[in-house]
């Protein structure tokens, strides 16, 4: 209720509210003050009237109190559980009990309405003082968030609700004694009813304050919970429910019959006065026979005084306008005697009297006959050692019971905790089964069936865990290691189970291992270590944050993953040593016949007058060459695709590049016999210098530029190169023999030419991978390459772009 | 006349380069290692104008002789050609960092254009002139 923040509301009504409120309890004491001064009548109706019109006032101020409540402090909220309580009891349900269950004279009622009205706000008030002292402790708390000794605050607010409920009890009992004595002493109230009053009044204080201690334990519920959590106070438990409810039950079982008897005993007073006004009133008619026996002269008190009612029973003889004596009787009842011929009257003066009166016409005088109730009350012992009995062994029995439930409530929810204990311990059986055949033992089925369900997840998950090939560690906020699998235990070396996060930051000293763990929690990312060395071994090593995805996104731990990269790493070694002596030893014997065969067609020409033998030579060095370059064209492949060639990232200007390219000593081998011209466009300007491998530039170039001149027959190679957007292109463009649009989309692949099928070989003999190649170098470097336009027989576009420096 | 070392430990590469530079006029010496070359430098008493170096050789690496050249006062000043067949980027890097004057591939240029690039080396590098 408190949590939720509705639009702000005026705290004014509430004011208003309890100004009313004082004003209807003034007004109501100044009227029964006004009574009591004989100025204004008083009856049950008017008492009632009164204090439905003052619960009426309690009502609305408690409305709109609840209305606003989130507006008060805490301990206005508490003022108002008080208030309310008290005022609801004794202005609405308390004087109905007293209506009904006790007897009063019209002096009594007034001084009762008074006590009502005085006693309420004043002892009600005291027992709210009392109450908001002690309450103190718990208000701060409310207000800081804080406290010294947080176990002390907790069983304090658990101990709380008891206190107001003793202490309502013994501020209503000691409400009812006062209020008794009040009527004994201003209004002559008969002892019997004081004790039926103090009697009612217990059983009611019981059942006000178990009312208590129900409406401020659940207030104080949610500060308990918040203190809980702000202090991470664990399993305070104290309460025990087979002590509690047995509590509650018999407190409301006690007050209960207490009530019970209350209204059988008033129910035996009603009894008792009926039977005694009947006997009176057959009294009445034996002593007018008596009387009528006798002549006049005879002693009529003398006659009369045989027919008196018990011990204290009295009979009364009134002559004609002589008066009844007022001594012992209320006014109410001699007025009623003296202005009536006849009639049966109960008296509430001190003691609980009936008076039956008449005329008797023989000797035309009054006959009043007094009788005590409480002479006759002998059945009644009887009935209350019944009644003893028999509510002792409805309270036992009652009580038995509720053990009996209470007892079985609690097996199931210890049987329940001890299971979740088990699955907590890792301790099988984590299900239980209950035969009560009804919610409970629904409990223990869906119970069974989910912890059975996350105990399987549990299992899978933790061997899936276990038979990763990876080292996996899972490690809680505080450092401390939850799951550590066995590939973990491997690569550490660890025997023991119980390994601590300590225990791996020393065996990884190479890496900060705390320093890991705070970055990762505090920047939730995953940070990945490529080679970590431990004991001559690789490692790459993973820290992933472990993140909640429901609700706050809160880091909860970390996990480290350890893949152990040796294998990798020594045939990576391997790869690249291979491809070290390949191109050595592949390139020395070719380098040989070609450097050899150069020389004769250099220094030997002379020798080589047979036409044929220098065909031979011509063909050999040719056919050495383009073996150079295939070989070298499969390494470079091989090197691009395991990702072992490296790209460099150089700033040159890639104009002075394509110039020096295409320069005439250059091209001179590529050209052989061909006159094809090569020219250079340039845009206006300066153009930016690239960030590239200046090396491997220059080899997609060459590529593209030998791939045009083999493709031409006559006419131009032109280069184009412009700056574009963060990049700067270059285009080759030739008046060659084209591409067919259907072997367009082959021609990046690997082994491709733009031939119509596999089986039909370019004339131009090559490998096939000079563009793949070409690709591979350009990606490598962060351009793009590709065929900008073509058309059979008119000649094609190629470009490629890298990365300008900015 | 100038003269030019060869380290170079494949006899065939070897008889083939040599022949280049001589018929190109250059005057050759011949180390078929490392240690040997070193051993031949040392003692010589008119140092070479330039030294051809080849990589992958056994024992000791044409690494580990560009060092010992580059580390020593008497012979640091003699340009080093590296000529091999280990084209990989890094390896050129390596060489260059240690001191080479040029590097070139094998299999790329005939052995007439090697002795030309070489010559260029030597007119550059006034120390090799003498």
């Amino acid at each position: 209720m408190d949590k939720t923040k509705p639009e702000r509301k005026s705290k004014v009504p509430v004011y208003v509210a309890v100004v009313g409120m004082m004003l209807g309890i003034v007004a109501a004491l100044g009227y029964v003050i006004l009574s009591l001064l004989e100025e204004v009548p008083m009856s049950w109706s008017i008492f009632f009237g009164w204090l439905a019109l003052l619960a009426i006032l309690d009502i609305l101020l408690i409305y709109l109190f609840t209305q606003r409540g989130w507006e008060f402090s805490f301990r206005a909220r508490a003022v108002m559980r008080l208030w309310g309580g008290i005022t609801l009891w004794f202005w609405l349900f308390a004087p109905f009990f007293f209506y009904l269950g006790t007897n009063v004279n019209s002096l009594q009622l007034k001084w009762t309405a008074l006590t009502f009205l005085w006693e309420v706000p004043v002892l009600g008030g005291l027992f709210m003082l009392v109450c908001l002292k002690l309450f103190r402790p718990i208000q701060e708390f409310e207000a800081k968030g804080e406290v010294r000794d947080p176990n002390k605050l907790y069983k304090f607010i658990l101990r709380y609700p008891l206190i107001v409920g003793i202490a309502v009890v013994i501020f209503a009992v000691l409400g009812y004694f006062v209020a008794s004595w009040q009527l004994r002493l201003f209004a002559f109230w008969p002892f019997i009813e004081q004790i039926k009053n103090i009697w009612s009044g217990t059983a009611i204080a019981l059942f006000i304050g178990f009312f208590f201690y129900l409406i401020f334990d659940i207030f104080l519920a949610g500060l308990r919970t918040r203190l809980e959590k702000n202090y991470q106070i664990k399993d305070m438990t104290p309460r025990k429910m087979y002590i509690r409810i047995p509590i509650f039950i018999i407190t409301i079982t006690l007050a209960g019959s207490m009530l019970v008897g209350f209204f059988v005993f008033q129910s035996f007073q009603s009894l008792i006065k009926h039977s005694v006004t009947d006997s009176l009133t057959e009294e009445a008619e034996h002593i007018r026979l008596a009387l009528a026996g006798y002549p006049p002269s005879v002693d009529t008190e003398a006659v009369l005084a045989g027919f008196k009612k018990g011990e204290r029973g009295k009979i009364i003889v009134l002559n004609p306008k002589e008066n009844v004596p007022a001594e012992g009787l209320s006014p109410e009842t001699v007025k009623f005697v003296n202005e009536n011929q006849a009639g049966v009257v109960e008296d509430l003066k001190n003691d609980y009297k009936v008076i039956s009166f008449f005329v008797e016409p023989s000797i035309g005088k009054k006959i009043v006959s007094v009788a005590w109730t409480e002479e006759f009350y002998a059945p009644l012992q009887s009935t209350v050692s019944f009644f003893v009995i028999g509510d002792s062994l409805t309270i036992l029995l009652v009580l038995g019971i509720v053990f009996f439930f209470v007892t079985l409530l609690i097996g199931a929810i210890n049987s329940f905790s001890s299971a979740v204990e088990r699955a907590e311990a890792d301790l099988a059986p984590y299900t239980f089964h209950l035969s009560t055949a009804d919610e409970l033992e629904k409990l223990s089925h869906v119970f069974s069936r989910y912890i059975t369900g996350l105990e399987e997840e549990r299992s899978r998950l933790r061997a899936s865990v276990q038979s990763l090939p990876l080292g996996f560690i899972l490690v809680d906020a505080k450092q401390n290691i939850i799951a550590l699998n066995s590939a973990t235990k491997q690569l550490f070396g660890l025997s023991a189970d119980a390994a601590t996060f300590q225990d791996i930051a020393r065996k990884l000293e190479s890496v900060s291992l705390f320093e890991y763990y705070s970055r990762c929690l505090a920047e939730k990312r995953t940070i990945e270590l490529k080679e970590v060395s431990m004991n001559g071994r690789f490692f790459r090593v993973f820290f992933t944050p472990v993140v909640l995805s429901r609700g706050t996104n809160e880091v909860i731990g970390m996990v480290i993953l350890i893949e152990d990269i040796t294998e990798q790493k020594l045939l990576d070694r391997a790869k690249d040593e291979f491809l070290s002596i390949a191109s050595h030893e592949l390139r020395t014997p070719l380098t040989v016949i070609r450097g050899n065969m150069a020389m004769i067609k250099q220094f030997f020409s002379a020798s080589l007058r047979e036409k044929k033998l220098k065909e031979m030579v011509d063909d050999s060095y040719n056919a050495s060459v383009r073996l150079i370059k295939i070989v070298n064209d499969f390494l470079d492949v091989a090197g691009l695709e395991q990702k072992i060639i490296e790209f460099k990232k150089e700033r040159f200007d890639l104009v002075e590049l394509v110039k020096e390219t295409i320069s005439f000593q250059e091209t001179e081998p590529l050209l052989g016999a061909k006159k094809l011209s090569l020219k250079l466009n340039l845009p206006p300007g300066t153009i930016p210098p690239v960030v590239a491998d200046r090396d491997k530039a220059k080899q997609v170039l060459v590529n593209l530029i030998s791939n045009a001149i083999e493709h031409t027959k006559k006419g131009d190679i032109t280069l184009n190169v412009q700056a574009e957007d963060r990049f700067l292109k270059v285009l080759v463009s030739d008046t060659g023999s084209g591409i067919a649009p259907e072997s367009r989309a082959l021609l990046f692949r690997k082994f491709q030419q733009a031939g119509k099928s596999i089986f039909t070989r370019d004339v131009i003999r090559g490998t096939g991978l000079g563009l793949y190649i070409s690709k591979m170098l350009i990606d490598g470097m962060g351009g793009k390459i590709g065929l900008l336009r073509s058309e059979v027989d008119k000649g094609s576009t190629f470009y490629f772009t890298l990365p300008a420096a900015l | 006349m100038i003269k030019v070392l060869i380290v170079e430990d494949d006899a065939e590469e070897m008889r083939l380069y040599e022949g280049a530079f001589q018929l190109n006029g250059y005057g050759v010496d011949k180390a078929h290692n490392g240690e040997e070359a070193l051993q031949k430098l040392k003692l010589a008493e008119e140092k070479p104008a330039v030294i051809v170096l080849d990589l992958m050789m056994p024992n000791m690496n044409g690494f580990d002789v560009l060092k010992q050249l580059k580390a020593n006062p008497e012979l640091k000043n003699i340009p080093v050609a590296v000529l091999t067949n280990l084209a990989q980027s890094k390896d050129v890097e390596e060489v260059f960092k240690l001191g080479a004057a040029i590097h070139l591939v094998k299999s790329k240029f005939d052995p007439q254009q090697i002795v030309e690039k070489v010559g260029e080396v030597i007119k550059i590098n006034p120390a090799a002139k003498k």
